[in-house]
């Protein structure tokens, strides 16, 4: 077989066929890494992989990189899902049901996330993903112009906002532990310019609580319209790779009792949000 | 029937035992003031009022006063329910799951609610009261003297953080018409102080995000402790007076279809959160 990319939607998504040997080869490597700059999402349906054969194609494509670390050692691959029996993140993954990036507090935040199905829930489930770099260059030159320089703080805490009713105050000093001001337009290494907004971002520095919660809200509301967005149906199989630097996403919801597993790598980051490349990229 | 009294808790609730003919004539209205002051949240067990004698029994012991109007035209009575056919606003009241009291971005909160039990939940939906006059006495020196004179600012929006997975920029603007900055410590007219948190609390004037949220989550942790807590099991027909200035209240999670019915009436302020004396709200014709 070939190599075949098809447009899912104008702004974002490619749907990519071909051989699994030579995805597993790299062949095509260079092609994807241009695709993914390009397009944010890549989908490689039913390519049916399993870890090590997901682990060996993501070291053909970037740097192979360790599930953040933030609830104790990462695992070669990490497993999403809501039941606290697969996963030990369980409790905290319903925060995925609002959009946001990977890695706001990082200081390095990821390049890709590579993402397969291997059972999939009958209702619900499906992966949203916005363009941010389509969404910042759509914005009004007066909107450009307002964000151009600022700053807004991203955390932990505004991650997990209303994820429990009530939070105590030693969870709270946890959730605090993790947090950075980012600006909110990403001056990318490339010259292309993406927004930095969703879930994790709490206040804007310089702004009223009202008036940059407001903003906040506007913004990410925009990136998050329609025309911005493609919608992932898995299938078992399905393979997607997204690039966390230029996307939000978020999974539509989904019981607990679902069944939906999905298997997760992640390419490390290659440039911090100030656009500065990352002096040492972590390896696996 | 006596007026019979029988303390449920040591901090705060007492159980009071009348005829209904004398609590609808307002007899011991004077004991039952005194002792929503002293006691702040009075059961009155399976008296089974209907919606008129509610209004009755409301008006011997303050001013009742019509629900707060910020949907729109308030009721005689307030249904309470988590169903959308029995109440329009059904989404709004899972922020009723989350400590909080009553009017926090009114100009005169209310100064007290009157709920009676029409259907209970079978599983849930118990009330729980906290005691935030003795949650204020029962703070260490330094904390009391980190919080006098600091204010927060109350708002719709953070009584519905979370109440839904996004909110929509129109959604927020809405939810910002309403708020406030209030006085974490309540100097109330008779001398006594309570705590002024909760849910609708979103920051504190003066402080970083960041050590302001931490002291609003840190006063309402202790202010929630079992204390300062009294947990009401509801009966069909059960009636609950709460002193909305000294207290704190929230309802156990329920389900929306758990047939869960109550009514609602409430008495008008009589000071503000500054302890000012406040004009009684006009009664319903």
């Amino acid at each position: 077989m070939s190599f075949e990319a098809i447009d899912l939607t104008p702004c974002i998504g490619a749907e990519i066929r071909t051989d699994k040997a030579d995805l597993l080869s790299g062949k095509y490597a260079e092609e994807i890494r241009a695709l993914l700059k390009r397009r944010g999402v890549l989908v490689f349906p039913k390519v049916g992989f399993d870890d090590d054969e997901q682990i060996a194609f993501s070291k053909t494509i970037g740097n192979y990189a360790l599930e953040d670390g933030y609830v104790g050692g990462g695992g070669a691959t990490y497993r999403v899902s809501l039941d606290p029996a697969e996963s030990e993140r369980a409790a905290s993954l319903k925060s995925s049901f609002r959009w946001h990036l990977d890695g706001t507090t990082a200081e390095v935040p990821t390049y890709a996330s590579i993402m397969s199905a291997r059972r999939v829930a009958a209702v619900g489930g499906q992966t949203e993903f916005a363009n941010t770099y389509a969404a910042y260059e759509g914005l009004s030159d007066a909107d450009k112009a307002l964000i151009e320089d600022l700053f807004a703080h991203h955390s932990g805490w505004a991650m997990q906002l209303g994820m429990s009713l009530e939070t105590t105050y030693e969870q709270y000093l946890r959730l605090r532990t993790r947090g950075a001001d980012l600006p909110m337009v990403w001056r990318h290494r490339n010259g292309r310019k993406s927004l930095v907004v969703g879930s994790s971002a709490e206040y804007v520095i310089g702004m009223t609580p009202q008036e940059g919660l407001g903003l906040l809200i506007r913004l990410c509301e925009w990136a998050t319209s329609p025309q911005f967005v493609y919608r992932h149906q898995w299938s078992v199989g399905d393979l997607v790779v997204w690039d966390n630097t230029g996307t939000l996403h978020r999974a539509l919801p989904y019981a607990e009792d679902s069944g939906r597993l999905m298997i997760k790598t992640r390419l490390a980051g290659e440039e911090t949000f100030l656009g500065k490349a990352a002096a040492e990229l972590e390896l696996a | 029937m006596a007026f019979e009294t029988r303390d449920l808790h040591p901090c705060l609730a007492t159980e009071i035992r009348t005829d209904t003919a004398d609590l609808l004539s307002g007899k011991y209205a004077r004991e039952i003031r005194a002792l929503l002051e002293a006691r702040l949240v009075l059961v009155f067990p399976k008296v089974n009022l209907d919606d008129d004698q509610q209004i009755a029994f409301s008006k011997t012991i303050g001013n009742y006063a019509l629900e707060d109007g910020y949907y729109g035209n308030g009721g005689v009575t307030f249904r309470v329910s988590l169903d959308p056919k029995e109440s329009e606003r059904a989404s709004a009241l899972k922020s009723s799951f989350r400590w909080h009291l009553d009017g926090t971005t009114l100009e005169v909160p209310t100064y007290a609610s009157i709920m009676s039990a029409r259907r209970v939940a079978a599983v849930g939906g118990q009330t729980e009261f906290s005691n935030t006059y003795a949650a204020y006495e029962g703070l260490s020196d330094a904390d009391k003297a980190l919080i006098d004179g600091v204010f927060a600012h109350h708002s719709g929006w953070a009584t519905q953080i979370g109440m839904s997975l996004e909110t929509t920029y129109a959604q927020y603007l809405n939810l910002r018409t309403r708020g406030a900055d209030l006085p974490i410590v309540w100097r109330h007219r008779d001398g006594r102080r309570s705590l002024v948190i909760g849910a609708s609390a979103e920051y504190v004037i003066g402080m970083t995000p960041q050590d302001g949220l931490g002291l609003l989550i840190r006063l309402c942790e202790w202010a929630t402790q079992p204390q300062f807590v009294y947990q009401h099991q509801w009966s069909v027909g059960d009636l609950v007076v709460w002193n909305n200035t000294g207290t704190l209240h929230r309802a156990l999670p329920y389900a929306e279809d758990s047939g869960r019915l109550m009514i609602k009436t409430r008495l008008a302020g009589e000071e503000t959160f500054l302890g000012e004396a406040a004009e009684p709200e006009l009664a319903p014709a």
